[in-house]
Parts: structure tokens; sequence; C-alpha cells
């Protein structure tokens, strides 16, 4: 069960004076029940990459396949392979259009033939996971909401979908650190939980290496490293430096400790175990 | 998809004519449109055409994009051609019916169609070679004497300004929204015109909130930057006539010069 690309390339504007690949030639596998970061410069191909996994681009040339099935045929299995794709894009709260949050919510399940009942379970469920209380919230209209909730309100609406796969393009651009703390702690949340697999597209390196399991770094719309969060800090931080991506914070001052002859880990990524190890450094040496 | 659309026709380059000034191009456009109007005989559409075909290899247009120009307006092109041919009286030579075609009709017609071609392909070089902007500061300057009568030449050429600018911007947030309702299941292609009609609902509601948020941001900015319409407001690219322009009025001059004398002396 994966998502599989094969040999995808993306042109926009062909055959204008504009023609520009924003991706080329890319293989790529995402299994089930990963955690995949996806990270890279401005215009460095990251956004084109994940609206091919659920086929709302189509390669200019190469092939989409989710569990097996090709998504770009037509009929109901095509169809039915796209739609175990969940998509929340960049700045979602700017899709919405109901008149009250319930409604929102229900929009797309209700697209997929989703019935009264079940439908209210999913609305209830997908507000309880982005921390919104169902009878606070419900019955009020999406715009009159803070930026915050009004983000939460749009990623509950593609958790209502009920994905195999979550795909989310920058979830927390504009966000202030608090609320962006807890979009992540909500997506972390939700793939412990339920073991859904989840693809993050950021620039903020930070939040990428605490959650992903697997890091895919882009460069001019190609897969330029690949790998564990870990391994990629701290051995290919020239190429990171190459991709125009910066390395965390926490990683860069345990480098810096590890250069004035402290003997600690430095590829941890977590502040805490960080700490505790320059901890124990410190007292050993 | 949607933003995969050209904004008017603009095809970048570095030709002579891509370098005139926008005011240039636009007088010249109009003095030679109308004197397309003193071709009467075949070696004045000859010359006029070898003029057109000069200029286009000039500028550097494929020729496959003037083609295109004139694709959506086939339709009249050929309806002109057969009104002439039909309704000309003259030495009759094919009947259909109780229609005529005409020796004078064939002639008429071919003329018609030239000049109706001819008309489409000058004015689409100057959108080819001559980015929009450039257009509507090369509009708001040649209006500008007309302020003295009350007309708000600046308020408007800025209006065009920023449309033109927000057409592919709205066009993006439509293709980002489409996408994301797609997304969720939203079906824009399917089902009769009400249906469709009651399915954009999804789409135009986050797209006219974002264009009205839109809006209110870009004014405020300006106001933030003390922006005050076009009173003694001064620019950073001033449009300048050069040696170039007087050149092109100067090749333009001739031209228009030689029809006259042909349609003189050929009478």
């Amino acid at each position: 069960m994966s998502i599989r690309l094969q040999d995808v390339t993306y042109t926009y504007m062909s055959k204008t004076p504009f023609e520009k690949a924003a991706i080329k030639k890319i293989n790529l596998e995402i299994k089930q029940g990963e955690f995949v970061g996806v990270i890279g410069h401005t215009g460095s191909g990251k956004s084109t990459l994940v609206q091919h996994l659920n086929g709302l681009l189509k390669p200019s040339s190469g092939m989409v396949q989710i569990d097996g099935q090709n998504i770009h045929e037509k009929g109901e299995t095509a169809r039915n392979a796209k739609r175990s794709v969940g998509m929340v894009f960049q700045y979602p709260e700017h899709q919405l259009f109901e008149e009250s949050v319930y409604e929102d919510i229900a929009f797309g399940p209700r697209n997929l033939g989703v019935m009264e009942e079940e439908l209210d379970r999913r609305v209830k469920n997908a507000l309880k996971f982005v921390g919104l209380d169902f009878d606070k919230f419900a019955k009020r209209t999406p715009f009159q909401l803070s930026g915050g909730q009004m983000r939460r309100v749009a990623i509950a609406g593609v958790i209502a979908l009920d994905p195999k796969y979550l795909v989310l393009d920058e979830p927390s651009a504009g966000l202030d650190p608090r609320g962006r703390d807890e979009i992540f702690g909500q997506i972390m949340n939700l793939h412990q939980a339920t073991g859904i697999t989840v693809v993050l597209v950021s620039h903020n390196m930070e939040d990428v290496a605490r959650m992903a399991n697997r890091l895919i770094v882009m460069n001019k719309g190609e897969i330029f490293l690949d790998g564990k969060p870990k391994e990629i800090f701290s051995h290919h931080q020239d190429q990171l430096k190459e991709a125009g991506v910066d390395v965390p914070p926490l990683t860069l001052l345990m480098n810096q400790f590890k250069q004035r002859g402290l003997d600690i880990d430095s590829s941890l990524t977590d502040i805490a175990a960080a700490a505790q190890n320059v901890y124990k450094a410190v007292r050993r040496g | 998809m949607l933003t995969d659309i050209m904004l008017g026709q603009y095809f970048p380059g570095n030709s002579i004519l891509h370098l005139l000034d926008p005011r240039t191009k636009i007088i010249s456009t109009i003095l030679f449109i109308s004197s397309i109007f003193l071709a009467e005989n075949y070696q004045a559409y000859s010359i006029l055409a070898a003029f057109i075909v000069s200029i286009i290899a000039l500028a550097a247009i494929p020729p496959t994009m003037i083609l295109r120009s004139l694709k959506p307006l086939w339709i009249i092109i050929i309806l002109t051609l057969l009104i002439h041919i039909f309704t000309t009286p003259g030495s009759i030579i094919y009947k259909i019916g109780p229609l005529a075609a005409t020796q004078e009709g064939v002639r008429q017609g071919l003329f018609m169609t030239i000049r109706l071609v001819f008309l489409i392909v000058v004015s689409s070089l100057l959108t080819f070679t001559t980015s929009p902007i450039a257009l509507t500061d090369g509009i708001e300057r040649l209006l500008n004497p007309f302020k003295k009568i009350g007309l708000p030449a600046h308020e408007l050429a800025m209006m065009m300004t920023i449309a033109l600018r927000f057409i592919p911007t709205l066009l993006e947030e439509t293709d980002k929204i489409m996408k994301a309702q797609m997304a969720r299941g939203a079906d824009f292609t399917s089902g009769n015109i009400l249906r469709r009609a009651r399915n954009m609902i999804p789409l135009l509601v986050p797209l006219f909130i974002s264009a009205f948020r839109r809006a209110d941001e870009l004014a405020t900015a300006m106001e933030a930057r003390c922006y005050r319409g076009g009173h003694q407001r001064t620019r950073m690219k001033e449009l300048q006539i050069t040696t170039r322009d007087w050149l092109a009025y100067g090749v333009l001059g001739i031209i228009i010069g030689i029809l006259i004398a042909v349609r003189i002396y050929s009478k």
C-alpha cells in the first residue's frame, strides 16, 4: 500500500515562451504509515510535486499510482484511489464558504455520498481532532472565527473525508508560534492515533525535523536528498546549504558545541533530549 | 490548468518594435489602420502586404501566433467575403438560386477581406510587442491633454493597470480554490446548467471574499504610501521619444506617402 511516482515530469505553460519544467523525472514511493517531510527553497517544485499525489495535476509525462492503481485512468477505482488522499492547501481557510462550521466540514463527505448519521459522526470526530469544541463551534459562521480557528476548521474539512493519506502544504504558514505548535501537535496526534500516512510540505526545517521520520529535500525540480532527518542533518549539511534550506537551529547549536570539543550527539532533534545530552557531556567533561 | 492561459497576447522580445515607445506604437497603429483604407487596387494592397510582412519579421513574432490571432474572427472574415461576392451588382459569373456572384463582387469581397485581415494583424502586432502595463502607460500619456476638460486620465490608467495586474492573481486564486474544493469531492464539470451554477458556489464565495480582501489590502497599502491620485505625480520610468521613434514615424510617413501617390496616379 503506497503512493508511487514514476518518472513524473510536469511543465507549466508548455509551448509558450514562459515554459518551465517545475519537476523533472521524479521517482518516489511513499509507504503507508510514513510521516514524510518535504522541504525545499521557494520554487523548488515541492508544491507541484504534492499536487500530483491526488491527481490535481496530471503529469506531462510519467505515472502516478496509488495502491497499485494508475490514478489517471478512467473509472471508479481510479477515482476512489484519488479520494483516498486528503489534501490541505496553503492558507486552507481561504476555501471556507458555508454558512456554518458544521456545513463546511460536511461538504466533503457529503460529496462522497456519506449519509446523515455517519456524517454527524465524522464532523464530530474531525472537530475533536483539530481541538475545537463541537457544541461551541458547529453552529457558528466560519467567517467570524479567528485565523487559527478558521485554519483548523478547514483542516477538519479534509480530515472528515477520512483519507488514508494526508497531504499538508505549509499548514502553519501565517500562524503565530502557539497556533503553529497546536496545529502540528494535532497532526502528530492524528498520525499516532490512526497510523495515517502524512506528507508535510514546509520550509521550516525545525518542524519537519521534529516530526517526520523521512525527509525529502527538493532542489530545482528534483529530489535532492531523501532519508532519515537525523542522517540528513548530520551528514549532508553542505548539500542542504546548496539547496537553500537551513539546518534547524538546534542542530546548528549542537554542531557548534561539538566543534568546541564537547562529546555530544549532534543528530538529536528533540530539545529536551538534546539538553540532557549536553548536560551529561558537560558533567563528564 | 487555468493559470496556463496567456494574459493579453504579449510576446516578450527585444526587437526594435518591442523597444519603441508605446505612444509611438499606438499612434502609428491608428495612422496605419486608417491608411489601409487608402488602398483600392492590387498595387496598393501588395505594398501594404509587403510592409506588414516585413514588420512581422522585424518583430520576430512566429507566424503561427499571428494566425492564432485571426482564429476567433474567421467567421466574420468569411461572412464579409460572401456578402460582398453576392450583393455587389455587376457581371454575373455564377448563380445559386436567387443569389448571384459577380465579378465585381469577388474583387470587392477579396479587398474587404484583406483589409479586415490587415486590420486584425496590425492591431494584434501592437499587443504582441507591447506589454499591457506599457500600453496603459502610453494611453495615459496620450489622454493627458484631455485632463483639462475633466477626464481623469491617470485614474483610468491606474484602474486598468490594477485590473491587469490582478487578472493572473485572481486566476491563480481560482485555480487554487477549485483544486481545494475538487480535493473535497466538488464537481465543476458535470450536470445540467442549473446544477453546475449551484456547484459554483463553493468556488465563487471564497473567490469574492478574497477579491474584496485583496482590494482592501491594496487600498491600505497605497494609502500608507501616500497615494493621492495623479496630481503632480512623477514616474520612475518616464516614457521617452527617441531617435528610434522618429525613425518609425519617418518610415510610416513614407509608406503613407507612397499609398497616396499610388491612389492619385492610378486613377
